[in-house]
């Protein structure tokens, strides 16, 4: 085996190992840190986080259909600005002024969707129906769910 | 250099202003009338500058966009169409009621779209305004009113938007091997470059599923089955549109594409000549039973495409000018069809075959235009219709293909069964006074009825310029360069 | 510092093309399959846009294989178009989709069947 190769191998071995370090690590670190001795869990032991505020429920409710509405304007920006990046290689090359016009009319075309969506309240935060009562403890069913949705 | 931009770009730019226009106008609530006449006097200027621009050519950035006759004439079509189907929509009764502008605002956009498509010699600009066209149809189905006894609009937009994605990604899948066969986006190049390994297996499979995409927009018959479901859940309005507007686009790409095989190539052809006669026995013996108006017409959507297909099946010039001329011709039959859907239509109901009795009492013009409108899809002169069929089975009798044109015929034969059981209905049929009152047009409600009723006969009275016209024009498209 | 990407790229480079054009259009076409195969069987109609999706992705790996076989560049454009396409595909998708729960509260295609004939 050619001396290069060798070395490459070696290269291929070490970042394998560090990705490797770089996922266990953390656990081991919590588990040399973690004061378990001292900690208070009673009535902890479900819950998924359990450092600051008591969770309300359970993570699989039905969240508020407005969510969606913020993942679809979203949507909308993601993507295309996907596009400024090959006009960010050749801007300024050969027609400055056009390059600058047309970035204009495609963002101002772009953001229209925030206009509409603004007009129309998608950004007025209102709740279609009260919360449920918050719970102390987690809820084990996950059939109980919140109606905001409906 | 600017100005020659503008002369050949007008309709479009004019058509983005318009459609602008229109968003601003659903930025604010109830404004239905304004929205409808914004998009009027769009579509009215779109149809006076495509008249403007017929004679212009050029070839727009960077080789992805041409105008020349062929495109410009089609998007006269549209055009015309877009007009009729504003006439058509009146109010937009059977839209929700808080989002009526925006049926105006996405018929807009989808126009765009099918502008552009007219255009589009790239695959990367077809497949943008492929979309563009078809995604705002999707969301228009979505938007019917719901209520008591209608409730399969979601399911229609379902499965609509499903099959539709589907065949793009089939579409997109065969243009990426298209792709990597000739290694160019632009399409006049990809069909010269294909030529010489059009019977490999590669070049086989990429034409098959991007045709197979397309066969989706014509509802060819192994990709029909969204047709009827569509026609029967979206509004009247809303099944107008789609029942009329993409099958001409579908058209105009398949001719874009077609012109890569040659007439003696037997595989194509011998797949094509089955899809024809499949998707006309279909169609037209399902559409036999069907009791709803628009459900019907959806089944003898599947058998037009069946007929298109026979213009594909030739694969020479005179079989794309025919398919284009029928298409054409179709698109204005079938929106007569639907104006008096839409006006017979009870608050927007589905309209069934029996709800047509004493339509002749009822009003006249409206009776005229629905018999102007079936005889030309049954294929009786002097229609636009007939001349279609009749140029259709010419360019495959031509080619030699004798048995399908006599399945042909058959068909037609079996297609005036159930056509005239609507003639019948409106012009013979009584029933017992319970709903017999006479329907008020309005004006433009005449004119858009007399407007489609000549558009039916000219087309079909003066069939040798216009197809001359698309032949001509054809030339630009179908000679490999 | 800088020796180590420097030293490794051209190698890894090399192995990566024993990776041919066949290997990617064989992947494409299994994506494909899975695809196509997810929307005719599966029943919640958000898996099925998975599946739509996975379809497209074929597409763009594929353009993107040929477009490096070629040595073109049109064919990174076309992708960059793809991922728009799916983009706004899935914004209109779903915001359909969501439309049909609130009305249905069920996203199961074997629940639409009000129009088969």
């Amino acid at each position: 085996m050619p001396e290069t190769q060798q070395t490459d191998l070696i290269y291929v071995a070490a970042f394998a190992l560090l990705g490797l370090l770089f996922a266990i690590g953390p656990f081991v670190l919590v588990y040399l840190l973690s004061a378990r001795k001292t900690r208070q869990t009673i009535n902890k032991r479900d819950q998924y986080i359990e450092c600051g505020v008591d969770p309300i429920g359970d993570a699989w409710i039905r969240y508020s259909a407005v969510y969606y509405l913020y993942a679809l304007v979203f949507v909308a920006f993601a993507v295309d600005v996907l596009y400024l990046v090959p006009v960010a290689m050749v801007y300024d090359r050969v027609f400055p002024v056009r390059d600058f016009v047309e970035l204009i009319i495609f963002v101002g075309i772009l953001s229209l969707v925030i206009v509409y969506a603004w007009k129309k309240g998608v950004f007025k935060w209102t709740r279609r129906a009260p919360a449920r009562q918050p719970s102390r403890i987690p809820s084990p069913q996950p059939n109980e769910r919140q109606t905001t949705a409906a | 250099m600017i100005q020659e931009f503008i002369m050949a770009f007008l309709p479009e730019l004019v058509l983005l202003a318009g459609v602008l226009a229109v968003f601003v106008v659903t930025l604010y609530n109830d404004r239905v009338a304004r929205a409808r006449a914004v998009s009027l006097a769009t579509a009215a200027a779109l149809v006076v500058s495509c008249l403007i621009t017929l004679r212009s050519e050029a070839t727009l950035f960077d080789g992805a966009y041409r105008v020349d006759l062929f495109s410009q004439w089609l998007k006269l079509a549209f055009g015309v169409g877009y007009l009729a189907v504003i006439l058509l929509g009146r109010r937009v009764d059977d839209i929700r009621p808080d989002i009526r502008p925006e049926f105006f605002l996405f018929l807009g956009i989808s126009m765009t779209g099918f502008v552009f498509l007219a255009s589009s010699i790239d695959a990367i600009t077809l497949v943008v305004s492929l979309e563009l066209s078809s995604f705002p149809l999707f969301l228009l189905v979505a938007m019917r009113r719901e209520r008591e006894g209608q409730r399969m609009q979601m399911e229609s937009a379902i499965k609509f938007m499903m099959f539709g994605v589907a065949a793009n990604g089939v579409m997109l899948f065969g243009l990426s091997y298209l792709y990597g066969l000739t290694s160019t986006t632009s399409i006049p190049l990809m069909v010269q470059r294909l030529q010489p390994v059009i019977d490999g297996p590669l070049a086989l499979a990429g034409l098959g599923l991007t045709f197979a995409g397309l066969y989706y927009k014509l509802a060819v018959f192994p990709f029909h089955f969204w047709t009827p479901d569509v026609y029967q859940g979206a509004s009247n309005e809303t099944a107008g549109i789609i029942a009329s507007m993409p099958k001409l686009g579908a058209v105009v790409i398949l001719v874009r594409f077609a012109a890569a095989a040659t007439p003696d190539n037997q595989l194509i052809t011998e797949i094509l000549t089955v899809l024809a006669v499949a998707s006309m026995f279909y169609g037209n013996l399902v559409a036999l039973v069907q009791r709803d108006l628009k459900r019907l017409l959806g089944f003898s959507t599947i058998a037009h495409a069946g007929y298109t297909l026979l213009g594909f099946v030739a694969l020479d010039e005179a079989g794309f000018s025919a398919s284009l001329y029928y298409m054409t011709g179709y698109l204005f039959m079938v929106l007569a069809c639907f104006v008096v859907i839409s006006r017979v239509s009870r608050d927007g109901e589905n309209v069934a075959i029996e709800d047509l009795h004493g339509l002749h009492r009822r009003s006249p013009l409206l009776a005229l235009t629905m018999v102007i409108g079936i005889f030309a899809l049954a294929g009786i002169p002097p229609f636009v219709g007939f001349m279609g069929k009749f140029a259709l089975l010419n360019a495959a009798f031509a080619r030699g293909h004798t048995v399908l044109v006599i399945l042909a015929v058959i068909n037609t034969a079996i297609a005036a069964y159930y056509y005239l059981r609507v003639v019948h209905a409106s012009f013979f049929g009584d029933r017992d006074a319970t709903d017999q009152m006479p329907i008020a047009l309005d004006g433009s409600t005449r004119a858009l009825c007399i407007g489609l009723i000549a558009i039916v006969i000219l087309l079909g009275v003066t069939p040798a310029p216009v197809i001359d016209a698309i032949t001509t024009s054809l030339a630009s498209v179908v000679a490999v360069p | 510092m800088s020796a180590l990407p420097t030293a490794t790229l051209p190698t890894v480079l090399a192995a990566a093309s024993a990776v041919g054009l066949q290997h990617y259009i064989a992947l494409a076409a299994l994506l494909f399959a899975i695809g196509f195969v997810g929307v005719l069987i599966r029943r919640n109609t958000l898996v099925v846009y998975m599946s739509l999706e996975l379809m497209l992705n074929a597409a763009i790996l594929a353009t993107v294989a040929f477009t490096r076989y070629n040595g073109t560049v049109e064919g990174n454009v076309f992708v960059f178009f793809i991922i728009t396409v799916a983009a706004a595909e899935v914004a209109v998708g779903l915001a359909i989709i969501v439309a049909l729960f609130r009305k249905r509260h069920s996203v199961d295609v074997g629940d639409l069947a009000t129009l088969n004939n």
